[in-house]
């Protein structure tokens, strides 16, 4: 008995701490461009915001509505040519909001499920080093990135 | 092995790149730009360095030349759009970020244009034909201005076309397991030809410049009486 309330103490503290340490790290704006036809290819754009007094770095995301996501930076050159870099670990400073726009850092969601419709939302999970696991619900939009509901 | 097939795909592809300035700088004897068409592995790569198209403009190229499809599968040449200034640019469906951007860059412009629109032809060319079908290309397009000509051609027509106006493009590895995911680096500037053909102007949107910088630049080009 005694064993099973200290279990469950230290569940309640690593839930706690849990707690503590995702609110650390926010994400809003999350956003997926609508799929364009028979493309399976798009992209999901997040402001996130570290009020920690901790650098945090975005390690992975993934989604239900779509085989893979990876974030990208689109880099052009004094060339002109762009190139889709990937980014292993976003470094999100303290006190720092990084936020991913079209033409810039962004989340190449590939091999998307169905075709994603301005409207709907779909589940996009971030996984922080420090912060773990984040999902929010991203808006499927327009081109122009416009919100849709609001 | 791996780091030295880097450096040699990272020399090859400065060596490219150098060509391609050089294609740029030359008035009279163009070298053009041997675009990379083989898939090459490479995740982490040196970036391609070139000179600036700025200050160098008009560029005043020698005329441009190709024969592509549009998407109703008839032929396109230079001759199609001659007595215009017409607005080209290159990418692909699956472009994840920039091409949908450039191209809702050119749906607006149109839109703000108004009746001044129908001085200018914008071109989209696919530097992929192998996934851009003309299906694919005709549903695609769909979502931006029907004025918006959209060109695929083959293989050798692609390079062709894009060794006319220095594009430099280069297929990448395939990310996921399957082989139709792949990621294609290319040349995100404008290209402005003039009404007799020659390619005038080159430029590509950097950091925050959107759709604004495209608009002012293209009314600037063509709206304004040369000196």
């Amino acid at each position: 008995m005694r064993t099973l309330l200290a279990a469950f103490l230290l569940m309640l503290n690593v839930a706690a701490h849990a707690g503590e340490a995702s609110k650390t790290i926010t994400i809003s704006d999350a956003w997926v461009r609508a799929s364009l036809g028979k493309v399976s290819t798009t992209a999901a754009y997040v402001k996130i915001e570290n009020h920690g007094t901790k650098e945090d770095k975005l390690l992975s995301v993934s989604t239900p509505a779509a085989a893979m996501a990876s974030v990208h930076n689109s880099v052009t050159n004094d060339a002109g040519v762009v190139q889709m870099l990937p980014v292993m670990a976003l470094s999100v400073k303290p006190g720092e909001t990084v936020a991913l726009t079209p033409g810039g850092l962004h989340i190449m969601v590939m091999n998307v499920k169905e075709p994603l419709k301005a409207g709907a939302t779909v589940p996009l999970t971030l996984k922080f080093e420090q912060a773990g696991e984040i999902t929010v619900e991203a808006e499927v939009r327009g081109l122009d990135g416009k919100p849709l509901k609001r | 092995m791996r780091s030295r097939n880097f450096v040699i795909a990272g020399a090859a592809a400065l060596i490219l790149v150098a060509s391609m300035a050089a294609g740029i700088v030359l008035k009279h004897k163009v070298i053009p730009p041997q675009p990379e068409v083989a898939a090459t592995e490479s995740k982490t790569r040196a970036q391609p360095e070139a000179e600036t198209f700025a200050g160098k403009e008009p560029l005043n190229r020698p005329l441009v030349k190709f024969t592509m499809k549009d998407i109703a599968d008839r032929e396109v040449t230079e001759e199609t759009y001659r007595g215009r200034w017409t607005m080209y640019f290159f990418g692909y469906a699956n472009c994840p970020d920039v091409c949908p951007l450039s191209l809702l860059y050119a749906t607006d412009l149109l839109k703000d244009l108004g009746l001044l629109a129908d001085s200018l032809q914008i071109v989209f060319v696919t530097i992929d034909p192998h996934r851009d079908t003309a299906d694919v290309l005709v549903d695609y397009m769909g979502n931006f201005d029907p004025r918006i000509a959209a060109l695929r051609g083959t293989q050798q027509q692609t390079k062709d076309i894009t060794q006319q106006f220095g594009v430099y493009y280069a297929y990448h590895s395939p990310i996921g397991t399957d082989t139709d995911e792949y990621a294609v680096e290319h040349s995100n500037a404008f290209y402005l030809v003039d009404q007799s053909g020659h390619l005038q102007r080159a430029f590509a949107l950097k950091g925050e410049q959107g759709g604004a910088f495209l608009n002012k630049e293209i009314r600037a080009t063509i709206f304004t009486t040369p000196k």
